[in-house]
């Protein structure tokens, strides 16, 4: 029973009693209008409403940011309803910023109630559902509280931000024209050989210096190929790598990463897959175009990190999910020396294997430090051109920090190592900008000095 | 609906006059004053704060003066004036909560105009009913008045029954 009834009875009961215990009728008839408008109340208590609900949105597919019209269509199929309470529930994450989502009136037999509102949030995956209605009598003192389903669905993709071409160099490409070399000659810009002319060459490809030297062969320059490869994007989404500050999670950044990625890599025609790796293997299998491009924002948009103790380690990460030969880009956090073991078996089996590493210890080390000492406790190494802690002024956590950047600084030289391709960035930088320092060959010479450093 | 907040605001100061004249006529001037008083606090705390259980309380504590009113013998009249006035108040204060705590309304004009309509009979209905029963004085013996106690609580208790189902 709710409250006002209760007190209603309460007050009643006590206006009777003291009217009894003092043999005093007129107080005994003070609770009368009491009684009697606690009984008109109960029995103009409505039954159980038969309401219809449609709930529609403006976009079921959406960016971050954008607003999204809410509209839900009420309409009643049973007898008035004296008092209706209508309330949805929106989902957490979005945040309505215009439009009312609860409303309160009468509804006629037959009569209709419009909501609207609009939202906005960031990535995720959306369900709309429950609908809170509360009828009562024209009194307001009972309740009827139901629950009625109104699905729909939304799904706010992930930040997509242009990137330049990226650099990568895999063992084997596709048949098809392309971006990436394809380390055989044939039509193509850059330059990979010579050869002794044959029936057919263009002139314009005669190398007339070389042919000089010979005073009876003539060569003719030859170009790469540049095709179109097999590129599959591994993100991991494994819970214990996640960093969550104040500002976020860096999960959201290696997100954020792996759909530029995807975005650029289908952008210029290669054949890309993605595989979420975390609380489950999650694939999005190869394929071209917008159609594919579309398949794996929709899985960037849903995903979550989460735990699974069986995929804690990446020793389970289903690779022949992969063409074999092709270009593996691997996006996440590194964790100690499994991950390295598993990249590097990844490099052994043929893959070109390039890592998208967003820095787990700068991240969370631009959380725990204010602002105002960060200049105190950073400094930029002037033989690497990295920035790492400076040994002045150093705390409890600052030598956690810089033990944690040596080991994470080991783990990238151990992948670089190997042949593969790491990119160390630090998500407060656009990563257009640490992808552009990063080589498809690598650099011998920078990896000499840091292994020196 | 702008009148509400003003009906409330008169339906309190006509409580706490018809409870203030009852206590006046009996020559008692302190219950008087108290009465006056209660209601401009009431009608502060309706109108200046967002107590919500300050309207609740006013209500109960006019309903209880005016059973002790009845019990030192006031105008039966007046007391139950006072009460109705106070119920009247309570109630549409809860319908004002009720429209500022909705962020939007719909089909206001006929919400109103039920709410009005059922408090308007019931309270009608039940002041007509019951002012000739106050008048009315009928002397039972100690054996009917606890037959009609035990009854009372026995419909009390079929009555808290029923709202519970």
């Amino acid at each position: 029973m709710a409250a006002k009834p209760r007190l209603l009875l309460v007050l009643i009961f006590a206006l009777v009693l003291l009217g009894l215990a003092t043999l005093n009728g007129g107080i005994v008839a003070l609770a009368m209008p009491l009684v009697i408008y606690l009984a008109v109340a109960r029995l103009r208590m409505p039954e159980a409403p038969r309401l219809r609900v449609g709930r529609s949105l403006s976009l079921e597919h959406t960016s971050p940011g954008v607003p999204v019209v809410v509209k839900l269509d009420i309409t009643n199929e049973g007898a008035p309803l004296d008092e209706l309470r209508v309330e949805d529930v929106v989902c957490p994450g979005l945040e309505v910023i215009e439009g009312e989502t609860s409303t309160l009136g009468a509804l006629p037999s037959g009569g209709r109630i419009e909501l609207a509102y609009t939202v906005r949030g960031n990535r995720g995956e959306f369900n709309f559902d429950d609908l809170h209605i509360r009828s009562s009598d024209s009194l307001g003192l009972f309740e009827q509280f139901h629950v009625l389903s109104a699905p729909a669905y939304l799904l706010i993709r992930p930040q997509v931000r242009r990137l330049r071409p990226v650099a990568v160099r895999p063992p084997r490409t596709r048949g098809f024209a392309g971006p990436i070399p394809a380390r055989q000659s044939g039509s193509g810009v850059d330059f990979i050989g010579l050869r002794e002319y044959q029936m057919g060459d263009r002139l314009r490809w005669m190398n007339w210096r070389v042919s000089a030297r010979h005073e009876q062969n003539l060569f003719t320059n030859q170009f790469e190929q540049e095709r179109i490869a097999d590129v599959g994007l591994i993100l991991d989404a494994r819970q214990q790598n996640d960093v969550l500050t104040s500002d976020g999670s860096l999960f959201d950044h290696a997100i954020q990463a792996t759909a530029s990625l995807a975005d650029t890599f289908l952008e210029a025609g290669n054949r890309v897959g993605l595989l979420i790796y975390g609380r489950g293997r999650e694939g999005v299998f190869p394929g071209y175009g917008h159609v594919q491009r579309e398949r794996i924002f929709r899985a960037l948009g849903r995903t979550a990190a989460g735990h699974n103790y069986a995929l804690e380690s990446l020793y389970h990460l289903p690779t022949r999910f992969f063409p074999a030969h092709s270009q593996i880009v691997f996006i996440g956090p590194l964790n100690g020396g499994d991950d390295v073991a598993v990249l590097t078996r990844l490099r052994a089996n043929g893959y070109a294997v390039m890592v998208v590493s967003p820095d787990p210890v700068a991240f969370e080390m631009q959380g725990l430090i204010p602002e105002s000492n960060q200049s105190n406790v950073r400094r930029t190494d002037t033989r690497s051109g990295h920035e790492r802690p400076a040994i002045t002024r150093m705390t409890g956590t600052e030598y956690a920090n810089r033990l944690s950047y040596v080991e994470r600084r080991l783990a990238l030289l151990r992948l670089k190592r190997v042949g593969v391709q790491v990119i160390d960035w630090r998500v407060d930088q656009p990563l257009d900008q640490a992808l552009a320092t990063a080589s498809p060959r690598g650099n011998p010479s920078a990896l000499g000095r840091e292994a020196r450093a | 609906m702008k009148w509400i907040p003003l009906t409330i605001l008169v339906c309190i100061a006509a409580a706490a006059i018809t409870l203030a004249a009852g206590y006046a006529g009996a020559g008692i001037t302190a219950g008087w004053l108290a009465f006056i008083l209660a209601g401009a606090v009431w009608m502060t705390i309706h109108h200046y704060t967002r107590w919500r259980e300050g309207d609740t309380l006013g209500w109960i504590a006019f309903t209880a003066a005016a059973a002790v009113g009845l019990l030192i013998q006031r105008s039966s009249a007046l007391m139950l004036a006072g009460v109705l006035m106070a119920l009247i108040a309570w109630d549409l204060t809860s319908l004002d909560w009720r429209f500022r705590s909705a962020q939007r309304t719909e089909h206001t004009e006929r919400l109103v105009r039920n709410h009005v309509r059922t408090l308007a009979f019931t309270l009608i209905g039940a002041g007509l009913i019951i002012l000739p029963a106050m008048m009315v004085r009928v002397e039972f013996g100690f054996v009917p008045v606890l037959v009609l106690g035990a009854l009372a609580l026995l419909l009390l208790n079929r009555a808290i029954r029923a709202l519970r189902s």
